[in-house]
Order: C-alpha cells, then sequence, then structure tokens
C-alpha cells in the first residue's frame, strides 16, 4: 500500500545519508549548513516506528519534503544498498512530480569523478564532493542549495559548525551514547545547531 | 522611418542586452532557482517542523552550556 502523500515542506531536506559514526563530521557539516540556510533537516531516526516499518517512514518523509541530499560515498564492503535505494525513490519523485510540485535531489560524493563507475545511471549527474570531512560537506551543500550573494559564507558557518561539533560530543556525554544517529540525540543536536545559528545571527530567532 | 541597418543594431543591442541578463540556460539552474526563491525559515520554524520540544531545546542549550 502506498504511503498517503503529505503537502511538500518548501524547507525541509530529506538527509538519506549512512548512519555510521565515521560519518559524524560529515553529518554534522551538511546539518550546520542547512540550518544555515534556514532548511530543517530531516531523517528517518526523527520518526519513532511504530509498527509501519522502515520504508514506509522513509516513502512518507520523503513526500512531505522538496529537497532530498543522497551520500553515495560509502562504497566498500559490507555493500550499503539503501542509499542509492533512496535516491532512486527520489529520482521517481522528481520525474513524476508535477512541475508546481517540484522535487528536487542532491547527490553528495567523497571522491570526484567515482560516481560514474558505481552508479552509471546517474552519469548526467554531477556529484557535490564533500571529502569526506565536514568543512567539505558545508561547501558541498552551500554549493547545492545556498545563493552565494545572499550568504552565508562557508566561514561563518565553519565558526557553527566547530561549536556544533563541540555540543554534539557533550549531547553524546549526557545521552550516554556513542553515536548522533539516535532519535533524541539528533533532535537535540538540530535544536543546538538552531540555538548556535540564532546566535551567530545567521538566521532569525 | 529608420533604416534598414538601424533596425539590424537595435535588434543585435537587444539580443546582447538579453544575454547579459538571462540566467544560464539549463534545466539544473531553473530548479535550484525555483528552490533558492523559498524564504528561508526561522529558528522556530526549524524546531516546530522537526517537533523539538521544549525539554529538547533545554537540553540542547544546556549542552552548549556546558561544552562552549
Amino acid at each position: 500500500m502506498a504511503a498517503r502523500p503529505s503537502i511538500p515542506d518548501n524547507k525541509a531536506v530529506f538527509l538519506n545519508v549512512p548512519f555510521d559514526r565515521s560519518y559524524e563530521p560529515v553529518f554534522l557539516g551538511i546539518v550546520s549548513a542547512l540550518v544555515s540556510l534556514g532548511r530543517t533537516p530531516r531523517c528517518v531516526l526523527e520518526i519513532a516506528d511504530r509498527g509501519q516499518g522502515r520504508l514506509r517512514r522513509i516513502l512518507k518523509l520523503m513526500q512531505s519534503c522538496r529537497v532530498s541530499i543522497h551520500d553515495l560515498s560509502r562504497v566498500g564492503g559490507p555493500a550499503r544498498f539503501n542509499m542509492p535505494f533512496e535516491l532512486g525513490l527520489a529520482y521517481a519523485m522528481r520525474a513524476y512530480r508535477s512541475p508546481q510540485n517540484l522535487y528536487l535531489f542532491v547527490i553528495l560524493e567523497s571522491t570526484p569523478h567515482r560516481l560514474s563507475r558505481t552508479l552509471s545511471d546517474m552519469a548526467a549527474h554531477d556529484p557535490a564532493i564533500h571529502e569526506g570531512t565536514g568543512r567539505g560537506a558545508i561547501r558541498a551543500v552551500l554549493n547545492s542549495l545556498g545563493t552565494p550573494s545572499a550568504g552565508p559564507f562557508p566561514e561563518d558557518v565553519d565558526t557553527l559548525y566547530r561549536r556544533l561539533s563541540k555540543v554534539a560530543r557533550e549531547l553524546k556525554r549526557r545521552d550516554r551514547t556513542q553515536t548522533l544517529f539516535k532519535r533524541g540525540t539528533f533532535l537535540r543536536t538540530v535544536a543546538a545547531a538552531t540555538a548556535l545559528a540564532t546566535q551567530a545571527s545567521l538566521i532569525a530567532p | 522611418m529608420p533604416s534598414k541597418s538601424t533596425n539590424h543594431s537595435r535588434h543585435v543591442a537587444k539580443k546582447s542586452a538579453k544575454k547579459v541578463h538571462a540566467p544560464v540556460a539549463s534545466r539544473r539552474s531553473t530548479t535550484l532557482r525555483r528552490i533558492h526563491t523559498t524564504p528561508a525559515g526561522t529558528a522556530a520554524d526549524i524546531r516546530a517542523s522537526l517537533g523539538i520540544t521544549k525539554d529538547d531545546l533545554e537540553a540542547a542549550l544546556t549542552a552548549i552550556d556546558s561544552a562552549l
């Protein structure tokens, strides 16, 4: 049964990224950049599973967003098929949504020119390269979704990212968890990002 | 009535002016321009959209005080 469509939130950005500890710097870079742009990072972690199944939750969440970010940088073993699979869902949404309800997706990679070998079907789409770093992720997101003339400047987001990284460590310590990729820790990390972005005058309170 | 050459010059000038102001013509840029025109959300918008509770915000602010 198909998930019930909801009205897309223009500012919401669905994150289709690997949830592992080594990805946390890139994840924090993405969150810092999105919040600085006044956009809402959304991911499947935020929705508690009440028996509807993960894929159904993902579909519903994607339908509520206007944009999605898909990181295809995890290409080593064991094989990770979730990210390319969800990119396929995004591609279908882009192809079949009406022009008034346009869907956009952004592909991230850590290494230039690799996508043409790992996913040649997407040969016409240039991924944004983050080089596996938070700073790289900030530039990749700002280049893809930002407006250079309107800001924010990458250096300002770098400062937010450094502060958010310290706060994220503290949040993990308080939540007694090794990873950011838990529902509560993720929500509190975004809450901290919005507070820090407001303090830095990057977004309005 | 203006001569043929004047008309031609005007046409060329108009065309170049258009070129200067026209955005890069690609499907991608059109898509991004549409997205860019979306007004930025505020911190309150982001928290509401994500369903961040007062408790989550308090916890985040406490962590900021401790960490920075």
